[in-house]
């Protein structure tokens, strides 16, 4: 159980480049998919990781802990309790690709001139 | 053995930071390597990437890399594993190999020791100091 403040959906400071952007929107729904159809606890556990990682790299924190503890489930071979954890991840991952899509569309304007 | 750390220097200031020195950038996850090599090569360093095993093998040979950076988890061997086979060879026990992984900074500093690795970056900062921390452990490592 995660305790404290619920970490915020887009790191605030970071500068995140419109390419790393999309490619994330274009890759990271492949790494989502590999997660909710893991069979077992194993391959939930590596599909989180691999998520993590592109989540804590973007800066965009309340995806990447949710991995993260999708993750410690899997490892530790709990695949009953990660289940409910599964549709958490994909409610966050929902609201931070709509995060990130806002924020490509507000940079739009300024890369074009 | 040398940590992560500094903070982040500004775009310009980093742009021949790297003086050619060419890297070897080990993951298997695509996003992770684009932005790697990215920030990387804009700072002057020669970048080659590698998501498998074979091509890291292939590179390493052909390309001789100064410098690998190596995820930890990944599907064909862990980057821990895999510093110490390459510090095991005397073809590759030379080169300086730093881990590169999202986990908590104990952890990481844990398995760099274990397996001999010469330097650690966090992923979980982000990316954007990467080329900065990648020179400072050059400078401490190798020159």
């Amino acid at each position: 159980m995660t305790e404290g403040p619920e970490p915020a959906l887009l790191d605030p400071v970071r500068g995140r480049k419109p390419k790393f952007i999309r490619l994330f929107l274009d890759l990271a729904p492949k790494d989502l998919a590999l997660i909710t159809a893991a069979a077992d606890a194993a391959a939930l556990g590596a599909g989180a990781h691999r998520l993590k990682g592109s989540a804590f790299a973007l800066g965009l924190h309340r995806l990447a802990h949710a991995c993260e503890e999708l993750e410690r489930l899997g490892r530790a071979g709990d695949f009953d309790a990660a289940l409910p954890m599964v549709t958490r991840l994909a409610d966050v991952f929902d609201a931070t690709s709509r995060a990130l899509e806002d924020e490509l569309a507000a940079q739009r304007p300024a890369a074009s001139g | 053995m040398i940590g992560a750390v500094p903070d982040p220097v500004p775009d310009d200031a980093n742009a021949n930071l790297g003086a050619g020195r060419r890297v070897l950038v080990l993951d298997d996850n695509p996003l992770i390597l684009e932005m790697a090599a990215s920030q990387i090569q804009e700072a002057g360093f020669e970048v080659r990437t590698a998501t498998t095993l074979a091509e890291f093998h292939v590179a390493t040979t052909m390309w001789r890399p100064e410098i690998v950076l190596t995820d930890i988890r990944m599907p064909e061997m862990s980057g821990h594993d895999l510093c110490r086979t390459l510090k095991s060879a005397h073809s590759t026990a030379a080169i300086p190999v730093v881990l590169f992984s999202a986990l908590p900074e104990d952890q990481l500093a844990q398995l760099a020791q274990e397996c001999s690795a010469d330097g650690y970056l966090r992923k979980r900062d982000g990316l954007e100091g990467l080329a900065a921390t990648l020179h400072d452990l050059c400078e401490s490592i190798l020159w």
